[in-house]
């Protein structure tokens, strides 16, 4: 039967796009964070996916990459250094540098609005959708891991533990501990600089992704 | 041919039988080595390699904590001579938001890598040790070596080349497209395009075999494109802490596997699809 009160078919699209939409808003912090979050690790049947645990995980430790660019930068580094801009806000954190900046493909518009490429949102509105079919299971638990780890973060500064904190030594050498950056896991990706490859035995590959701690003594 | 036989015939070459070698057979070992030889090692790795000596190769399953339903395995390969480290994935598991089981026929690298610390105690690891200079002649004879995918799976690329080709991410396009597909490797499921109208590198990958639906299912998730002429720079030091970039080095051995030993198609966007004779020979 076809819908033709306008309320009646408004209620039922407002219905179906929340059941589809398991990330906050992107245009929220609190979205655009969990955007981000998502798109940098695998879910199942995606190069890298190694398990559950494992995806919910390297979100984690991106936050708190996220969060120590923002607010933990260790003496005697700036934040200049680390997160290549000076910023008390965590979406210039994420943004800065443009579509080709510290987080590929994530960048302020012309309008200075959080922005995204297509392919991110390409890849999240497929995400979301395979999330929605059928009885609710491992992606639809990932994506809803990110937005809440998102939105505690943003509304209540909570941080999810830190696997990396306790970092003393990487590739050999004293480290600061805690994850500053982060890469695709193969040894030819590697952020330069003062980062320090945080080792398997030390949780540094996650999700398909290797953490970078930094040297203790700048060079 | 020559290839064929060479690899065939690679299983007398072995010097010592590891205790589980069905695990990992010697005909298979070959197969990494030729992967490694055409997308990772250069002109400083071999060299290492002493010819009239033994190539060692260290395995041992790493199978990390998995989810409850999901029966893949790990392994781990080290090959001492070359300073490499290899990770294999055989994946096992039931996607049932989907409906589809990802699997590989065999185990499949995942990442390779050369490493500067070695573990010092190897006694965890079982042992092959393959005549090197029969590996070396073997890599020489297959160093251009090119599986193409087959017809089914050409068309199933036409098909997601020319939706790519006109989606959101990439720019206008007008008239036909060239593009090149790199040879495929048994041992990867990696598929890598380069989109020459746009100066554009695609790679297709997937936990799944290339040939299965299963991959399909995943083919728009599993996209990654680099811009070759944004994207490049000489050393990641360029830009400290950021992902945005890959390397001249990788990039111009991604190109030669494309262009130089890849199938060239040219695709219409919005056209229906047909294949010319003869259009798909390198």
């Amino acid at each position: 039967m076809p819908i033709t009160h306008p309320r009646l078919f408004m209620l039922l699209a407002f219905t179906a796009s929340t059941a589809l939409a398991r990330l906050p808003d992107p245009t929220t912090p609190a979205g655009y964070v969990a955007h981000l979050l998502v798109n940098e690790v695998p879910f199942p049947g995606e190069r890298g996916y190694r398990s559950e645990q494992d995806t919910a995980a390297a979100m984690e430790q991106l936050l708190h990459v996220l969060d120590r660019r923002l607010e933990r930068i260790p003496t005697p580094y700036t934040q200049q250094q680390i997160a290549a801009t000076r910023a008390n806000d965590i979406l210039d954190i994420i943004t800065v540098g443009g579509e080709k900046g510290q987080f590929d493909g994530f960048y302020r518009d012309a309008q200075g609005r959080p922005a995204m490429v297509p392919r991110v949102t390409e890849r999240i509105d497929n995400l979301n959708r395979i999330a929605s079919q059928g009885k609710p299971g491992t992606f639809a638990r990932l994506l809803t891991h990110a937005g809440d780890l998102a939105t505690a973060y943003l509304a209540e500064q909570q941080r999810p533990s830190d696997r990396h904190a306790a970092v003393s030594k990487a590739e050999r050498q004293p480290a600061t501990g805690g994850g500053y950056s982060w890469m695709t896991d193969e040894v030819r990706y590697h952020p330069g600089g003062n980062f320090l490859r945080i080792e398997d035995t030390d949780a540094g590959s996650l999700g398909g992704n290797r953490f970078f701690t930094l040297r203790k003594a700048p060079r | 041919m020559i290839a064929r036989s060479l690899l065939l015939g690679f299983t007398a070459l072995v010097l010592a039988t590891p205790v589980r070698a069905e695990t990992l057979g010697f005909d298979y070992l070959a197969l990494v080595m030729q992967h490694l030889y055409r997308w990772h090692l250069d002109e400083t790795v071999l060299i290492q390699v002493d010819p009239t000596g033994t190539l060692t190769i260290h395995h041992r399953d790493t199978t990390p904590e998995l989810d409850d339903t999901d029966r893949s395995s790990y392994r781990e390969l080290l090959i001492p001579s070359i300073r490499y480290r290899v990770l294999l994935k055989k994946a096992d598991y039931d996607v049932p938001e989907l409906g589809i089981t990802i699997t590989n026929k065999e185990y499949r690298i995942i990442k390779a890598e050369r490493v500067d610390d070695w573990p010092g105690d190897l006694s965890g690891f079982e042992q092959v040790d393959l005549d090197a200079k029969a590996m070396m002649d073997y890599l020489f004879s297959v160093r251009n070596q090119r599986t193409y995918p087959d017809e089914a799976l050409i068309e199933r690329m036409r098909r997601a080349l020319r939706e790519h080709l006109t989606g959101p991410s990439s720019p206008p396009v007008q008239g036909p497209q060239t593009v090149y597909i790199a040879p495929l490797s048994r041992v990867s499921n990696n598929l890598w395009v380069y989109w020459e109208n746009a100066g554009r590198l695609i790679r297709y990958s997937s936990d799944t075999d290339l040939d299965t639906e299963a991959f399909w299912a995943y083919e728009k998730l599993g996209v990654r494109v680099y811009d070759l002429s944004t994207d490049v720079v000489i050393s990641f030091a360029e830009a400290a802490g950021s992902n945005a970039f890959v390397t001249r080095d990788w990039a111009a051995r991604a190109l030669f596997n494309c262009v130089v030993f890849g199938q060239r198609l040219i695709i219409t966007p919005g056209e229906p699809v047909a294949v010319p004779a003869g259009e798909t020979t390198p």
